[in-house]
């Protein structure tokens, strides 16, 4: 049996011990003599919200599917075993053999939200591996980030060895040949980096400087080595089809958030609205063949045993087949009392009669995500939702027993008014009003009841708001005040209930998605001063954050509140994520003229993505 | 798209009708429910060791919900919207404990044999749980939870506490030989007094550890530990007994006509 790393008294002690147990169902162990590569695949937070990532399950399948090398999974161990581990010298371990992730050949990190990187520096320094690329020697693992984040991967640049930039199917392999070949040599570790930056996708941060003006905005990126690229081309997966698709999922013992079969439908999404970056680094949209999800989707729930079944996409609603899909799907899980959740569909008809067969009527609300309050402001953000579209869509669920409504919007967005906040309250109280007015007093089960949540908008690389001025933590609670005030001045505002998120996070997450490098040393500090597990409002300390910053001589106002000129350098600039700048830029200006992009369905605006050869780009129109 | 919803309600389409099919097929598998598939009740026996005494008792119930639908066993479902499986577990497990006689009563629609049921579910577990036996239950007989009245423990020195009990073997006899092992337990507002001797079937030593078969379950609920507790004061050892001692339960007990028998006494093979 295998040796556990902790001591009995330890997990005895710790919150879930299960989190670092390993031997789950479908993870897999491999014989270390017929292995030539360790990789340690890591979700810098705890294990409830790592193990809940697809993007991991598929890698960990792919990786292990290679003969020669064997992945494991490492999560963040929770502060009770973190502060254990200190104390005792107990050095962070990867959960299938439980042996430390030191020395392993790479230590591989998903990076999906910026308020993770002081937990990346955690893993890091539990690990024993210097948190700095430029301390590492050729014992050290190599250190190589992937995900949504590494599309500014400036203000962690200096913790990682690599980069992926792109969808992690397609280089992976070429990467570890070449890793073999150099493991076997004498050569240097920054050998094997100068190699791996010649791989299409792979971007070798060590081998570029930033160079700064006067005024702090970048003048030039310097090459440190003359044959690394100039630009990185994203990576990305043609035949989505036919690519890799785990059939087995590793199914863990204690809740997760995600505890079911989660099957990908589709990548990337058409809409392009103008503030969400999955919706443009993931173009061009793919959709998956339908017989191959349905395949994937027996294999996956037999050989989990998981009771529920979730479609995964940007925008489910949009996927061409998905009544043939769901026809034959349904008919299967309702043969093995499986369930079905079925997230981001947009409300009509046809959705409102696949929930009531999936789900309990009477437990559930209905969604929509009109992300704005006015009709003028879904313009400047390109939402393709009208008044019309949710009220409609809501009477409808109200006709069909539903009586809960749940609405998401955005505070902050680009030349947002008064009037578009006001809107906010006023489209809640047409649907409360849309209840009373068409649903007979007899026939209400119980009275509606409308939950409004704002979000604070940050704008992000790669959208048409990446020049956007942010708005101060000041103004964004200004704005929330306002919104409470709208909805309290409705004539239904008991029926209304108002939530809105904290301003702190937002600005800070706002600093970290468009800074640069001088970051890093500001990161630094704040995990050196005890900052870990930032994403969880219980830990974050943003007193600790404006310390570092003002230590290492960094106005951070700099990164957020300013609009920039859409020809200064941006941190990112030398990533190429498939949408062209022109596009951007062209997009920057429609949202300052009120003015809407059809979708790729409808037409195909010239982002760029096209170049790929691949996807919605060739698919014919209707 | 939107757009298009006012036709998607008019039109009845080949997927709406589906839906309804679908739905009618339900109704009529509920009413079956309703009307109560004949069902056949089972008592399976395993063992949890290693790893998996870290896992607890509500996570143990879903790990068995989903070696069932691995293993395709024709377990019975619950009705309604997200219809589950009925389980009922003998007597909950502290984390921590191992154990080699566990219980769990499940209903199944059909059966095949207790021994290619019992390779199935082993085929779908992992490391730590172990199925021993896959039995049908007599018609008549008290679900697992409410039928437990004992259980049998283990108790051993940890390999990394030096401390030991010299001959413990008598110790351990004259501790049981006392007329009575009186403890005191705080209720919610009195202190009321309890004898344990009355509540212990046996105990000795057995190779350097200690043997207890104890009361357990809804009526009186003796932990090994307090045992311990007694034993140690008697001893005129000061430790706690959790810093001393492995607990592995060794098997659970059911009572009739005031006589212990393992849970899996009355019930017989699927041949
Ligand atoms: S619908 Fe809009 S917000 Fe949603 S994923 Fe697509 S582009 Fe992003
Ligand atoms: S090239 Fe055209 S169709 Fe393709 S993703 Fe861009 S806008 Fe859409």
């Amino acid at each position: 049996m295998r040796q556990l790393a902790l001591s009995d008294d330890i997990l005895l002690q710790v919150e879930q011990p299960a989190r670092y147990i390993g031997n789950e169902f479908n993870s897999v162990i491999k014989n270390k003599e017929d292995i030539a590569i360790r990789f340690a695949m890591c979700f810098p937070d705890v294990y409830e919200i790592g193990m809940s990532h697809l993007g991991i399950q598929i890698l960990y399948s792919l990786l292990n599917s290679f003969e020669d090398t064997w992945c494991e999974r490492v999560y963040s161990p929770w502060p009770d075993l973190d502060k254990i581990m200190r104390d005792r010298k107990i050095p962070l371990f990867a959960l299938e053999s439980q042996e430390p992730v030191k020395d392993f050949d790479f230590l591989g990190i998903t990076i999906q939200y910026e308020m993770c990187y002081t937990n990346i520096l955690q893993i890091l320094d539990l690990s024993g591996i210097p948190l700095l690329s430029k301390d590492r020697t050729k014992k050290d693992p190599i250190v190589i980030g992937g995900g949504p984040c590494t599309y500014n991967p400036e203000p962690i640049a200096d913790f990682f060895d690599l980069f992926y930039i792109g969808e992690g199917e397609t280089r992976y392999r070429e990467l570890l040949d070449l890793y073999r070949e150099w493991k076997n040599s004498g050569e240097e570790r920054i050998v094997f980096l100068q190699k791996a930056s010649q791989i299409p996708g792979i971007y070798v941060p060590g081998f570029y400087e930033e160079v700064y003006n006067e005024d702090w905005t970048i003048k030039e990126r310097k090459k440190l080595y003359d044959k690394a690229p100039d630009m990185i081309h994203k990576e990305i997966v043609k035949d989505i089809s036919h690519v890799h698709y785990p059939d087995k999922q590793v199914v863990p013992f204690i809740k997760v958030t995600q505890d079911r079969v989660v099957l990908e439908i589709q990548r990337g999404c058409i809409r392009g609205c103008r503030f969400c970056q999955a919706g443009e680094l993931y173009r061009p949209v793919r959709e998956k063949d339908p017989d191959v999800l349905l395949e994937n989707a027996k294999t996956l729930i037999k050989n989990t045993g998981h009771e529920e079944i979730s479609l995964s996409s940007l925008s489910s609603s949009d996927y061409k087949k998905l009544p043939q899909l769901l026809e034959q799907l349904m008919e299967f899980c309702h043969e093995n009392h499986v369930n079905i959740s079925l997230p981001s569909l947009r409300i009509d008809a046809f959705s409102l009669d696949v929930m009531k067969h999936v789900q309990d009527i009477k437990k559930s609300s209905v969604t929509f995500a009109p992300e704005a309050g006015s009709q003028r402001m879904r313009n400047v953000i390109n939402k393709g939702l009208t008044h019309e579209d949710i009220l409609n869509g809501a009477i409808m669920a109200f006709r069909g027993g539903w009586t809960r409504v749940k609405l998401y919007f955005m505070l902050g967005l680009p030349f947002e008014t008064d009037e578009d906040i006001a809107g906010i309250g006023e489209l809640a109280n047409d649907i409360a009003a849309a209840f009373f007015d068409e649903i007979p007093k007899e026939q209400r089960r119980e009275p509606v009841q409308i939950v409004a949540s704002t979000s604070f908008f940050v704008p992000k690389p790669f959208t048409a708001f990446q020049w956007a001025r942010m708005n101060t933590k000041e103004e964004f609670i200004d704005k929330a005040y306002k919104t409470r005030a709208g909805i309290h001045a409705q004539l239904n505002q008991k029926r209304i209930k108002y939530i809105w998120h904290e301003a702190d996070l937002s600005e800070l997450e706002g600093v970290l998605a468009r800074g640069d490098r001088r970051l890093n040393k500001a990161i630094l500090k704040v995990y050196e001063s005890g900052g870990i597990f930032d994403a969880w409002s219980e830990y974050y300390d943003n007193e600790r954050w404006l310390k570092a910053f003002e230590e290492c001589g960094i106005d951070y106002t700099f990164y957020t509140n300013r609009e920039r000129p859409v020809d200064e350098i941006l941190p990112w600039d030398f990533l190429d994520c498939g949408v062209s700048k022109e596009f951007l830029l062209r997009e920057w200006e429609n949202a300052r003229k009120e003015s809407v992009t059809p979708n790729c369905k409808v037409q195909c605006n010239h982002c760029g993505a096209a170049k790929y050869g691949c996807g919605i780009c060739f698919d014919a129109r209707f | 798209m939107i757009e298009n919803m006012d036709n998607n309600l008019q039109e009845q389409d080949p997927m709406a009708q589906k839906l309804s099919d679908l739905k009618e097929e339900s109704l009529k598998q509920e009413k079956q429910v309703k009307e109560k598939i004949p069902v056949i009740k089972c008592r399976i026996k395993f063992a949890k060791y290693g790893v998996m005494k870290f896992i607890g008792h509500l996570d143990i119930m879903r790990f068995f919900q989903k070696v069932f639908r691995r293993s395709g066993i024709d377990i019975a479902y619950t009705e309604g919207f997200s219809p589950h499986q009925v389980m009922s577990f003998a007597s909950p497990l502290a984390v921590g404990v191992c154990s080699n006689g566990e219980y769990l009563d499940v209903s199944l629609y059909s059966a095949t044999t207790s021994q290619d049921m019992i390779d199935r579910m082993n085929a779908q577990s992992v490391e730590g749980i172990r199925i021993l036996s896959f039995q049908q239950l007599p018609e008549k007989a008290e679900k697992a939870m409410s039928a437990v009245a004992a259980a049998s423990y283990t108790v051993a020195f940890r390999e990394d506490v030096k401390v030991r009990i010299p001959d413990l073997s008598k110790v351990v006899c004259d501790f049981y030989a006392q007329d009575s092992i009186i403890i005191e337990k705080q209720g919610k507002k009195t202190v009321s007094q309890l004898d344990l001797k009355e509540h212990i079937h046996e105990l000795y030593e057995k190779d350097g550890s200690v043997y207890m078969l104890i009361d357990t379950g809804s009526v009186t609920h003796i932990k090994p530990m307090v045992i311990m507790e007694q034993l140690l004061t008697f001893a005129g050892i000061t430790e706690k007994p959790e810093e001393l001692f492995t607990v592995t339960r060794e098997d659970t007990y059911l009572k009739q006509d005031d006589q212990l028998y393992p849970m899996n006494a009355f019930c017989t093979d699927f041949t």
